[in-house]
Formats: structure tokens, sequence, C-alpha cells
């Protein structure tokens, strides 16, 4: 009896064992995780989802080739060597590669759809928002509406009839939609006024944030580019241009422009051995809007799910061209010419040096390297290898290679010892750059670097760069109303186009303004020395903008558009760009990128590609 | 002889002394013998009901003690059938087994519960202790390897202490884990890689869908039952096993050497057209000179592989105990490369009363993956052979910059920049790589059987895996520069598991009717912390030991959590012992599907018919065994990500004028109607003996379609996300496996065995998305063709100087890679409509297939395993890196037979060929294999001299591991793709090992 008692015992604990299955056993309740339901709902939440939109501004700047390559301006290296050996960058061959599988193509549009997604969740959400101050979310929700606007305006301007979702996606389809330009346009013009109508002045709100004055400079822009009307399929009319002028004034009175031209960028020495590392300041007056970037190593990336080319700070100031490393008396990796870790993919074309006064335009001595120098000794180096015989010894300090400028070629005997002149250091005529073979004194398709963004300080290889990316600046204003008023607006504030013009040119020119700075007057054809005066004299056409726009805002992620817009993409890039001359492929089906292969794949139906693709 | 005799008596005297301290009444003893008349050592002889038993000694004498007359022995040993005999009167039992070559008496473990191998109704591979001894493998996945049909065990790295990935029956998972549950001693998701492959007692591996339904939702990939050994009644048995070896470089790509190199990347790069890069003096002295540097020889070593594992395991009265403990030190041949493993274990299991039993399994391990240099690796198959190890080696150090560190180049006399010397980069005080885990798992229960044939069981399952990952790169490294302050990334995972099973078995014999009812109640929760930190600008080397030196980088903490419960039931009922019927049932509720559709019901049905016992059959001389099984059944697949259903936030940095400005936006896209992902299988096998079973064969024919397949749907990104997880399509695999153990020769002398198998398995997707598209080319996935599918142009050759207008007619020119216009329109084309590119294999092998060979000679053993893969297709990771690059004459490239002018090849395009678009199509080869796994030659003492010494057994044996793999795969090992980074170098062991007991 007493075992039988056990044995109840024993069951009844195991039957209790049997009954765990409590109701919320299978309950999911993340803590490491907020969902898009319980946070957005909140003041705070929706604060940090119109923050978030602010971060893929980065990644879309950071993402330049389609931006920059395959322009009037930049290039890759090698262009001697088409045909033999070197495909080149598809970028600016426009060749046969030139597909709907062009990672560049792909990458940008993912990040722009992703941006537009963001900026519909905040768009969608702003009603089910707890604890806001009804002005805070209006404002909030038109900052969205410009970022929004903004990334559609790059999309419609790179691929002409595209997707237009406007609200938040919360329900996967392989259904999509594309919508004509026009329509795209009409949406854009719409968000940004409603944007410009409650967004607060500069000042009035963080530094950084959308405001009214960045609402209207890219109203400016947009008015501007659908007057043109490119292949008529904007929209645009001829009051587009008085609007742009209209919007172009708004900026010029409210962001005065900088006096002196290099303060809008880093400071930096000329020569790295006297550089004084001086306080740098990226909040110019002139600056309507700008990617913010910072000293804080945590807060200078991108989302934690983006792969690590966007987990960076500003890497701007190693893009542009030249090889720093191979010169006598380079430490090999350093900072020093900034040579960054395989970023420096962003040639100047040759002509493009064309385009500056080297002696009166503060922008060309600005912009780029006119000479290096040895960072450390150097014994026993051997100049000329067919002469090993012949050494010599290079001191810190001294020059290592020269880039004479355009109109002032060097002689054979001024040049270099390892061609057989004279001189104890290297010398690149601008016919020459980017396409001279190796010598002891620097690598093969050497060329100056475009050191405009450079920020000095930097490590070898960290692109942390920590200045902010100016987007807008009122310089760019000038040049719009300019080009306003040539296409037929009569509404200018300060005058006529030139007048606008004009005033670019002599910021530039600094204590030479008004004088008249001479440009190569055939840019393309580098044997010919043949000059013009860029100041505009009764003479302005859409070609001396687009020249003043390639001198002035060289690098600032819009030279593509500039030329897309106004129609001289393929009549300037095949006629400057030396691998696009050298192909000879490019067409006007460029004018319009290929829809990414991948998004057709995944779409069903299919969304039609764009034509000649 | 007669010394002999003297000494064995002495030793039964001995062994009856022993036994006749303890209870006793009737003492027997005897000598057991095989059909062959030899002695069999090592058989268990248990009394019938009661806890005391005996093992045969080396001469296959015994002698135990037994209540009295009516006391029956049961004499067990593996590979013989079981043999009663009631004692009687007599004093001495003499006892010849009778050998079971199909060994169908075997027990098989099928998942809370057991029945006897002649009684499954379902598909189950069993592997023994025997045969993973003779593997000797540092994981036991690699001992399944070649040894189970459909059972597809792949290397997944040449690192020490590196895992498999296993594979049953073909892949249905797209995105998420194809790999099966594995279960060790009843605790369920058990990391095989934690135990120490002496401590298994059996393995077996649940294929159908029928056996694996009795795990519901975590059966769909199949089941690996591990049981470990456990202790018997009995005098203790103490066992050692160790073995110590070395391992060296093995089967390693062909690359250039200096002399190779520069005429590929100058000579024949010139002579096809094209320009080269300069080479520095020092390069050229040793082209010139015939020197080479061979930079993989320079960072590897011979390294040492040795383990020990030993074992007490014993019972007396009612308990019966094992313990275990076990080091492994693995060596690898990149140098500082190494894994160490320590494991202990233990259980126990006691009869308490008359009808109540508990006992407890619990494992340790400790473990220390040491990686060495990842880079190191990579840059030794990237550095140009023309480079030279030391500084004092670089005939002009400005010429390059040259940089020394510890008397060695930094840039190897090179004039660039990309790679660093290898030699420093393994250096230990400039790259560390090392992951160290505690893992425990264990189990204690407890059962009460209140009635005969009622067993009513509760078992507690807990396992706790933590580990900890460090990697450090020092200043002198590709990744800081040479320049660059120290970084490091240190990354902590603790997890931990329980599993609560309540178990209700009642057992049931009506006259020809066997019935067996099991009901459990199963539930089970994860919880995973991980913590992931980095920091760099460290101002000294202090590996991951003083993060607060150094700049936060990033600083991240997760918890992951997941819950499952279960109800299930099953019938096993047999009539005549002919006819078995077994029905199971399980529901199932996962807490990472969706609200509403968490629960499911996975139900089967599995019949068997011993056709053998049949007269019809019977009658019949040659046939000694058949069985039929039919079965199908229906499991399940939740093996998503937690959270997957809720749309989450991802953390943004920003900043305002410099101020912090984090957010948070939507990370995914979140399918709130996520369900189980299901897969129904039908499964036919016979199993057949011939001549007395000399000959044994099972055949398997298998039909499995898996539905609601749970993947990440590739979605337009205008959508603002790339992805959604999501319940899409179906995928099939159909196959046969066949298994066959044949003893080819036996006789008192010499004895050879064989075992194959063979396994063929169609995978094809049947169905993607839901609008009846038919490829979705963005994943690669096309109805009618097997996942893991490559898609691009074929490979069509090379375009030679004679076809030179046909190639400019594709804006191509001699030397570049043809591939095939599918559409004949003249060019080539990815563009819808007139695509050129189609399926061009998959990653699935046609067919596998592993044979065992055994032979014994006296006291001489010699077995080997050879297996196969055929048919899979990999895209060429070596190919399609820079060691593809030939001619590039950046870096070292593979040693191909290249196109040039004077070379018309078709097997690789030209060095230096300008317009060379279609490259990408060269790197998909067929990755078949056909590799001897290990010889192993083994000696036995004779027991003549192991007496004196107390000893029970006493084995020597070498053995080689991996000698020979024949495939033509360019580059490296086909078994798995290695991009040479995050990966070791490939080896053959050579061991001379012991076994020994007392």
């Amino acid at each position: 009896m007493k075992l039988i008692n056990k044995q109840y015992i024993v069951a009844l604990v195991l039957v209790t064992l049997f009954s765990t299955g409590c109701e919320d056993f299978l309950d999911e309740n993340s803590v490491s995780y907020q969902t898009t339901d319980n946070y957005y709902v909140t003041a705070q939440g929706f604060e940090d989802l119109v923050r978030s939109n602010y971060t893929k501004l980065r990644e879309i700047h950071k993402e330049r080739d389609l931006v920059m390559m395959g322009t009037d301006l930049f290039t890759s290296l090698a262009w001697d060597e088409a045909g033999s050996g070197n495909q080149g960058s598809v970028l600016n061959t426009y060749d046969t590669r030139f597909t709907p599988n062009v990672g560049a193509t792909t990458n940008l549009w993912d990040l722009l759809y992703s941006q537009i997604s963001r900026t519909n969740t905040a768009i969608s959400r702003q009603h089910d928002v707890q604890g806001i101050d009804a002005d805070v979310l209006a404002i909030r929700v038109g900052e969205a509406k410009f970022l929004r606007a903004f990334a559609y305006f790059y999309a419609v301007q790179q691929w002409g009839d595209i997707p237009m979702p406007l609200v938040e996606t919360t329900t996967a389809s392989r259904e999509v939609t594309k919508v004509p330009a026009d329509q795209v346009y009409d949406q854009i013009i719409k968000d940004l006024e409603e944007a410009e109508a409650v967004l607060p002045t500069k000042g009035n709100t963080e530094y950084g944030r959308a405001t009214k004055g960045a609402a209207q400079f890219l109203l400016a822009r947009v008015h501007l580019t659908r007057g043109w009307n490119y292949n008529n399929s904007l929209g645009g009319t001829a009051a587009d241009f008085d609007k742009a002028v209209d919007y172009a004034d708004m900026i010029i009175a409210e962001y005065p422009l900088e006096p002196e031209y290099h303060k809008l960028f880093p400071l930096h020495a000329e020569n790295p051995l006297e550089e004084t590392f001086p306080a740098q300041n990226d909040k110019n007056a002139e600056i309507v809007f700008a990617v913010q970037y910072s000293n804080n190593i945590q807060t200078n990336g991108s989302d934690n799910d983006e792969p690590s080319e966007y987990q960076i700070g500003n890497d701007y100031h190693s893009l542009f061209g030249g090889d720093a490393e191979s010169i006598p008396g380079s430490p090999g990796r350093t900072g020093d010419y900034n040579r960054h870790g395989g970023r420096n993919t962003y040639i100047t074309t040759p002509a493009t040096y064309r385009l500056f006064d080297p002696t009166l335009d503060t922008r060309y001595h600005h912009n780029f390297v006119e000479a290096m120098y040895a960072l450390s000794d150097v014994n026993d180096f051997v100049p000329d290898l067919n002469n090993p015989g012949t050494t010599i010894n290079i001191a810190t300090g001294d020059t290592v290679v020269y880039f004479p400028p355009w109109n002032n070629p060097a002689s054979a005997s001024d040049k270099g010892m390892d061609v057989g002149g004279s001189k104890r250091y290297a010398v690149l005529n601008l016919d020459e750059i980017g396409i001279n073979p190796v010598t002891p004194y620097h690598i093969k398709d050497m060329t100056p670097l475009m050191w405009k963004f450079w920020q000095p300080g930097l490590p070898y290889d960290e692109a942390q760069g920590t200045f902010d990316l100016a987007l807008f600046r009122s310089a760019e204003a000038y040049l719009i109303a300019a080009e306003a008023i040539l296409k037929g607006a009569s509404n200018g504030n300060l005058g006529g186009a030139e007048v606008y013009y004009n005033a670019i040119v002599d910021r530039a020119l600094g204590a030479n303004a008004g004088s008249d700075p001479l440009c190569a007057s055939q840019p393309a054809n580098l044997s010919s020395m043949a000059t013009v005066s860029y100041r505009a004299n009764g003479n302005l056409d859409i070609d001396m903008i687009l020249d003043e726009r390639a001198r002035e805002l060289m690098g600032e992620y819009c030279r593509w558009y500039d030329l897309k817009r106004t129609e001289k993409l393929v009549e300037r890039t095949s006629s400057m760009n030396p691998w696009t001359v050298a192909l000879g492929q490019m067409k006007s089906t460029h004018y319009l990128r290929p829809i990414p292969q991948k998004e057709i794949d995944r779409t069903i139906p299919s969304i039609s590609q764009n034509d000649g693709y | 002889m007669i010394f002999m005799r003297k000494r064995r008596l002495l030793l039964l005297a001995l062994l009856i002394g022993y036994a006749s301290t303890s209870w006793s009444q009737t003492r027997v003893s005897g000598l057991v013998t095989d059909d062959q008349n030899a002695p069999i050592p090592g058989v268990n002889i248990l009394v019938q009901g009661a806890s005391t038993g005996t093992v045969t000694d080396f001469d296959g004498n015994y002698a135990l003690t037994v209540p009295g007359p009516d006391a029956v022995l049961v004499f067990s040993s593996i590979g013989f059938h079981q043999q009663n005999v009631t004692v009687g009167t007599k004093s001495t039992i003499n006892i010849s087994m009778v050998p079971d070559i199909t060994s169908l008496e075997e027990v098989v473990v099928i998942g809370y519960g057991q029945v006897e191998k002649k009684d499954v109704t379902g598909a189950i591979a069993s592997v023994e202790s025997k045969d993973i001894v003779r593997a000797n493998p540092v994981q036991a996945a690699k001992a399944i390897q070649g040894q189970a049909a459909g059972v597809i065990v792949s290397k997944q790295s040449s690192r020490p202490g590196a895992g498999y990935s296993i594979n049953i029956r073909g892949l249905s998972s797209i995105d998420y884990s194809n790999e099966p549950l594995v279960v060790i001693d009843g605790v369920m998701g058990g990391d095989i890689n934690a135990l120490n492959p002496a401590d298994i007692e059996s393995m077996d591996i649940l294929k159908d869908a029928s056996s694996t339904a009795i795990y519901g939702s975590r059966g769909a990939n199949g089941v690996i039952i591990i049981s470990t050994k456990r202790g018997s009644t009995g005098k203790p048995v103490v066992s050692y096993s160790g073995y110590a070896g070395v391992k060296v470089p093995a089967h390693l790509p062909d690359m250039m050497n200096a002399q190779q190199f520069y005429k590929a990347s100058v000579t024949d790069n010139e002579l096809n057209g094209g320009t080269s890069r300069p080479f520095t003096s020092t390069e050229m002295d040793l082209v010139e000179s015939g020197r080479s540097t061979d930079w993989l020889d320079e960072i590897s070593d011979p390294a040492m592989q040795t383990n020990h594992s030993i074992s007490v395991g014993g019972g007396s009265g009612s308990t019966n105990y094992h313990f275990s403990a076990g080091y492994l030190n693995e060596g690898g041949n990149l140098k500082n490369t190494k894994f160490q493993r320590y494991n202990i274990k233990g259980s126990m299991d006691s009869k308490v009363n008359d009808f109540l039993k508990v006992g407890f399994t619990a494992n340790y391990s400790l473990a220390k993956q040491e990686m060495g240099s990842n880079e190191a690796l990579r840059s030794a198959y990237r550095a140009r052979p023309t480079g030279v190890a030391h500084y004092d080696e670089v005939l002009n150090p400005d010429e390059n910059q040259e940089l020394e560190w510890n008397g060695y180049a930094a840039w190897m006399g090179i004039n660039d920049k990309q790679v660093l010397n290898p030699l420093i980069e393994i250096d230990p005080y400039n790259f560390q790589d090392e992951t160290r885990s505690n893992t425990f798992f264990g189990n204690a229960y407890i059962e009460l059987t209140p009635v005969d044939g009622l067993s009513i069981k509760s078992s507690l399952s807990a396992s706790v895996d933590n580990s900890r990952f460090g990697q450090f790169r020092g200043t002198m490294t590709k990744d800081r520069k040479t320049t660059l302050l120290p970084r490091s990334f240190r990354q902590t995972d603790d997890i931990s598991n329980y599993t609560l099973d309540n178990i209700i078995t009642y057992n049931k014999k009506v006259g020809e009717h066997d019935f067996t009812l099991t009901g459990v109640q199963s539930s089970f929760q994860e919880r995973n912390e991980e913590m992931d930190s980095y920091v760099d600008e460290l101002p000294y080397n202090s590996l991951w030991y003083a993060y607060g030196t150094g700049r936060p980088v990033q600083l991240d903490t997760r918890l992951t959590e997941r819950s499952l419960l279960s109800y299930m039931g099953r019938l096993i009922y047999g009539f005549k012992s002919k006819y078995i019927l077994t029905l199971t049932s399980r529901w199932d509720g996962a807490s990472q599907l969706s609200e509403g559709n968490k629960w499911d019901f996975f139900p089967s049905a599995a019949v068997a018919w011993r056709l053998g016992e049949e007269d019809f059959i019977n009658s019949i001389e040659a046939i000694s065994d058949m069985k039929l099984r039919v079965s199908y059944g229906l499991v399940g697949n939740s093996s998503v990500s937690p959270y997957s259903t809720q749309a989450r936030l991802v953390n943004t940095p920003y900043d305002f004028d410099g101020s912090e400005a984090y957010g948070f936006a939507p990370s995914n896209l979140a399918d709130r109607n996520l369900k189980w992902e299901k897969s129904k299988e039908l499964n036919i096998g016979l199993d057949m003996g011939f001549i007395k079973n000399r000959i044994s064969a099972s055949l398997e024919v298998y039909n499995r379609k898996t539905v609601d397949l749970i993947y990440n749907e590739q979605i337009p990104t205008s959508s603002g996300f790339s992805s959604v997880t999501t319940n899409v399509g179906e995928v099939a695999n159909r196959g046969v496996e066949l298994s066959l153990n044949t003893v080819n020769v036996v006789n008192s002398k010499f004895k050879w065995t064989t075992s194959v198998n063979f396994a063929r398995n169609v995978n094809e997707i049947l169905s993607i998305g839901n609008d009846g598209i038919q490829a979705d080319i963005a994943t690669g996935l096309f109805v009618g063709h097997p996942l893991q599918s490559h898609y691009d142009y074929e490979f069509d050759g090379i375009w030679q100087l004679d076809e030179e207008e046909a190639a400019s007619e594709y804006n191509q020119v001699p030397g570049s890679v043809k591939v095939v216009d599918q559409n004949d329109d003249g060019q080539i084309s990815s563009n819808d409509g007139e695509d050129d590119r189609k399926v061009i294999g998959s990653e699935q092998p046609d067919w596998t297939m592993g044979m065992t060979n055994k032979f014994t000679y006296g006291n001489f053993d010699l077995s080997f395993l050879i297996y196969t893969s055929q048919g899979a297709t990999y895209r060429n990771s070596m190919l399609s890196g820079t060691m593809g690059e030939v001619g590039a004459g950046r870096y070292n490239a593979l040693n191909l037979n290249y196109w040039t002018i004077n070379n018309p090849s078709n097997e690789y395009y030209g060095p230096g060929i300008a317009n060379n678009p279609y490259r990408g199509a060269i790197f998909y080869q067929d990755a078949s294999f056909v590799r001897i796994s290990d010889i192993t030659l083994g000696y036995t003492l004779p027991s003549t001299g192991l007496d004196k010494f107390g000893f029970s057994n006493f084995r020597m044996y070498v053995q080689v591991s991996n000698p020979f793999v024949f495939h033509d795969f360019d580059g490296m090992d086909p078994e798995f793709n290695s991009s040479t980074y995050n990966d070791g170098i490939p080896s053959a062991t050579y061991l001379f090992g012991l076994n020994v007991s007392f």
C-alpha cells in the first residue's frame, strides 16, 4: 500500500510537469529590437525616423560614379591603352559592356529607393504619432518631403520614367508601375512647395536639417531642369525658367557669397611639409545645405546593415587621381598627398585643366597639385634607368614631380633627368599626364592630384573625413539664374545673365577681379595653345556656363545632371573624355541610364527597359 | 601450450575469485566461439532480469555467478545473433555464436524510444562505434562521411577544428539551414562538434519523413540521433585510445613560379598585344637567376596531431556508470593555427527500486581554435613569386620604398603596396584570431514503471554554449597598412537552451499482437545573447584585452529568444512479428511564426512487411531475409530567424553640426502571415539478405516535396526593400539509395568485407513565387532545375586566330573567352527575350558513393574508405579571384594552359587580351572527385602477450588520412569551393595509434 502511494506521488509530479504549456509560452517579445508599429507612434520614435532619413544622404552622395564618371570632367586611367589590352571603365567607354548590369546603376537605384521608402514611412505615419507638438510634426514631415523630392529628382534625371511609390511599403509586391517623368516632376514640385511652406529659415532649426532655403534652392534646380524639358518629356514650360530665377534670387539674398573661394573647402597647405593643420570651418554662410560629417567616428558612418564602403566619413578628400606613394621620398603608405587605399579613381580629363586660367583663376591653384615634394631623403637615386651610373641625392622638401600649367609647357631641355632633360625632378606636360610611361620618379599614368577637398591630418586609408559635403551653395544659384535668363527668363533681381555669371568669375579671380581670364579656346585639342577669355561680354552661351560650372563646382556631385539637363552630355563627353573619344560609342541613348536588370528580373510583369539597352 | 593453459586457468581462478567475493550461489563458466570455432572476446553475458553480467576475455572465456538453475544467460555481441541459454544444472556452458552479417537484430534509436532493427519501418542508417573509431575523425561528423547512403557530409574549410556540413537527401530550404537536427543523448540541437568522437556508441540517421515526424517541425532536414557510451553491468572496463601523427600540406593548387609568372605577365602578355607592369631589379634578379619564392611553402609547416581518450565504464548492483576524458590537439599547416579540445563526460543510470529509475549524462567540452591570419593565406597565394622574404635580399630598397620589419621585407622588393609580406602578416605579434568555447550539455531523467509495460519518463535536457571570438590586427598588416594603430574585434555568444520532455510509453503483447504506444509532451526554449565590440587606435599590441585604451568604433548587444511547444503520439503495432505499422503525429507551435500560424499538425504512417518470415520466401534457399517498407509523412521546418514576422528597426548614425543625431529606420519588411514550411515524403524500402546474410542490401526510393518554402524572396528594390522572408514555392527531392554489405571471403585466417552505399538525388524546383513565373534570375531560381543552379553564359572555348572574323562579329578578339550564342542571333546579350545565358549546372551532386573495404588476416587488419561525389558544378572561387587573372602581373596566378598567339589553347584565355567581356563563363567547373579518405593498417596483439600486463585488448595501427584525391578542378580540392580567404591549407595526415582495454 505504501508502495502504491509513492507511485501516485511520482505520477502526480510527472502529470504536473506535463501541463507546462502556458498561454504565453510562444509569444515573441523582442527586447533588442523596436518595431515600426510600437516605436514610430511615439514622438521620440517619429523624430528618430525623420533623423534616419538624413543618413541616406551620405550613402547616396558616396555613390558618385553615375554623376562624375563618363562626363567631360572625369575619367579613368590609361586611355592610351584603349584597343591594346586595357578595356577601361565602362562608365567612360560607353561600350557594349554598358548594360543594365552595370553595378553603379544598381547601387544608386537601390539607395535612392531606400531613401524614398524611408521618407514615405515618415510621411505615411505622421497621423499616428502621439504626444508630438503639431508644429514640430509639420516641420518634420516637411523635411521628409524635401528629402523624398531630392531622391526622386536624382532618380527621374537618371532613368526617366520610374516607379513612384508615395506611401510606406508594408507588404511585399512584385508588381511595379513606371510613372511618366512629367508626373514625377509634378510630384517633386508639389513636395518641395509643401516643404518650403513649413520649413524654418536658416538659424531657426538644427544646423544640417532641411530649411526653407534648401527647399527653395532645390526648387530652383528642379524648375531649371524642367524648363529645359529634356526630350519634351518633363512637362516643362518657359514659366519654369522664371521660377528658377525667382528661387535663385531668394537664395542669393539670403546666403552671401564667400569672398575667398578656397575657404569653402578644407584648409590645407600646398606642401605637406609646411602643413599647419588649421582648424576647419565647414559652416560657410554661402552654404545652403550640406551632408553632415563630424569627428565622432560613432556618428560619421551609415546604417549598421549597409556595406562597409558606406561605413565611413566623408571620403571626398581621397578620390581624385594621382599616385603619390610611388614618388621618390614618399614614405610609402602615408596620408600625405592624400593617397587613400585605392580610392583615387576619379581622374581629371586633360581638357579640364585647360578650362582654367592657371595664373588668374584662384580655383586652378586651389584645385590642383602643381608640384610634389620629397617627404624624406633618398640617396643614390638613379633618375634614368638607361644610365644607372648617374645617381643623385634627393633631400626632404626637394621637388620631385612638377606639372607645368597647360599654357606654359616645358621644353625638352627643361624636362627631368629621367627623360634626358636637365631637371632633378620629373616634368610632366599636360599632354603627357595620364598616359606617361613609368620612370624612376613616378608610376605609369601619373596625373596631378585634384585636391580641392583634401583634408590634412587624416591617417592613411582612413576615409573618416570630417568636413561637411556642401550640396547647395549660393554660387550655384548665380549660375542657375544666369542659365535660366539665358533660356528666356527676364526677372533677375541683379540684372541680366552675364551679371550673375561674372559675379562668380570675379569671386574666383580674387584680387584680379575684373580682368579677363583666359582658357583654351579648344580645350579638347591638347596641342592648341589658342586662348579665349571666359569673362562674359555679350557672348554668354550655354557652353560658357557649363565651363564655368566645371570650374566652380568641379567634383560637387552635379556634373552629369548639368550635362544631361542642357543636352550637352554626348557632345562634351565625346570630345573631352579621352576614353569616350577613343571608343567613339557614346550615343543619345546614354542620356538615360538602363533600369537595373535586377529590378526588371524581380518585377512581375517585368517593367520595360529604357530604349537602347 | 601447457604454459598458455596454465595462465588461462590462473586468470579464470582470479575471475572466479573476484566473483566469489560478491554474493553467489552457482558458478558458470565457458568458452564463446564463432562459427569457425575462433574465440570471441568482448561478448556481453547478462543474467536475464537481473543486473549481473560479465564479458568474455580475450580468449573468449567467461565465468560468472548466477542466482540459480532457472537463470537465463543472454549472450550478445555486435555482429552476432543474440543467444539465450537457461543454466539448468550445467556449470560449463560453451556457446557458438551465429554471425549476423546484417545485424538486423541491432537496436535502432528512433527518437523517444528504440526498436529492433528488424522492426524498423522507416529509412534509417546507422554508424557504429567501431566505424567511428576506425576513421579517427577530429569531428564526429566526419565519421559519417561516405558511410550512409544519401547523407552528404562535406568539409567547409581546411582549418583545424573546422566543422562539416551535413545534408540528408538533397536541399529543400533556399535561404535557411539544410542541416539535420542532431539529438545527443536526448539533447535536441546538440553541437556535434563539441563531442569527443570516442564517446559515441552509435549514430542513427533518420532520413524519411515518417521517421523524423516524431521530431515534427525540427525534423524536416533529417535527424541524427547520437547515443554516447554508457556503462554496463560487470567489472569496470578501462579503455584508452590515442594517436599521434603528423599532418603535412597536400593537394595544393599549382601556382606559377617566378619564371612562369614573368613569362605570363610580360613575355606572353606583350606577345598577345598587352602592356606589362615593370618589375624591380630584385624581381628581375630572381627571374633571371632561376630562383623563385614559394610563399605558400614559407607560411606553412608540418603540424602535429594528437589525441588521447580514456574511459571507464562498468556497473554494480543496480547502478551503471561511464566516465571519460579526452584531449585533442590538431595543429594546422598554416603557421600559428591550432585546435585544442578537452572533453569530459559522465553518465550514470540507477534503478532506485522496482519501479523507479533515474539517470543523467553530462558532457563538457573546452575548445580553443586559433585561426592564424586569413589575410596571410590569401596574401601567400597572391604574392608574386618574384618577391623576396628578407630585407637583405632586396637589391635596392629605395626603388620600391622598401620597409623592414624584423628582418623581413614588408613589400618583398616589389613596387606595389597591395600585398604585405605574408611572413609578416602571419606573425602572431601582428595578427591573431582565436575562438574559445565552453560547451556543456546534459540530461537527467526520472522513469517510472508502475505496472509492467508502462513507462512514464520525464527528461530535462540543458545545453549551454559560450564562446568568445577575438581578432586582432596590428600595425604591420595589410589591414592596418603598416601605418595605422592596431584594431581589434571581440564577440561573445552565450547560447543556452533547455528541453523538457514528458514521455509515456505503454507496451503490451496480446497473443500475436504487439502494441507500443508513446505519448510525448515537449517544451523547448532557447536564448542567444550576443555582444560584439570593435575598437581601433589601440596604442600597443594588447589583443582584445585592453579595449579601454583604444577608440570605440562599435559596441552592440543582442538577445534572441525562441520557443517551441509540442505534443506527440505514436503507435507501433506488430502482428505475428511479420507486419509492423507505425503511426506518428505531432502538433508543434513555434514562436517565430506569425500569430495564428504558430501551430501545425504533422502526421505520418509507415508499414513494414517481413517477407522473409513468409513461407514462400523462406523456402527460397538463397534468400535469407527480406523486408518491405512503405512510409508517408509530413514534417515541418521553422528554421526561420526569430522576429522575422516583425518590422524591426535599425539604428542609423548622423550628426547635426557635430551633435549626435542617431535615428531608427525600418530594417526589414515583415510577412505577417509567415507559416510553416512543410515537407511530404513517400519512402519505399526493401531490405534483403542473401546466402545466409553474407550479402545484405537495402534499397530506398523516395519522393519528397517541400511546399510553402520559407525563403527570402527577392523583391523589386523600388519598394525600398530587397527581400522579404515569406512562404513561396515548392521543391522536390526524388532519389534512390542503395546500401550493400558483402562478406567476400571468410575463412579461419582471412576475411574480406565490403560496404558500399550509393545515392542519387534529383533536386528540382517545382514553383517559385505565386504568379507562375518560371525563373528568378536575380536569386538564381529556375523552375525545373535544382537549387544552387548557376545561370550564366556557356563557355565555348577560346577564340582562335583563324576565327578572328567571327570573333569580331561579337566585338571580340582571338584569345578571349568564347561563349555560346544560344539563340544564334549574332550577338551575346542578357536582355529579356534575347538572353544567351542558361542554367549551367548546380552545386548539388548528381550522385555520391562511399565504399569501405576491410581485410583481416590473423591479427592484422587493413581497411580503406573511398568516397566520391559526381556532377556538382562550382563557380571556381580561385579562378574568379585574382588567382585566375593570368598574366595581369599584379598577383600570382594558377599555372594554367593559357592561350597565346603561339599556343592555341582552348582551356584558358590569353594574358594581355583586350576586350574579354565573357571571362566569367570560364569559371564554372565540374567539381566531381574521388577521394581515398583513409587507409588503416592495424595489428592486434595476441592474447598470450597481453595477459601478464592485464590487458584485454591491445591494438596498434598506422593510418594515412586523405592520401589521394582525383579531380579535374583547377585550384583547390573541390569538396568545397575554397577562395583561400578564411581557409586553411589542405593536408594529409599520417598517424600511429593505440587502442587498449583492461
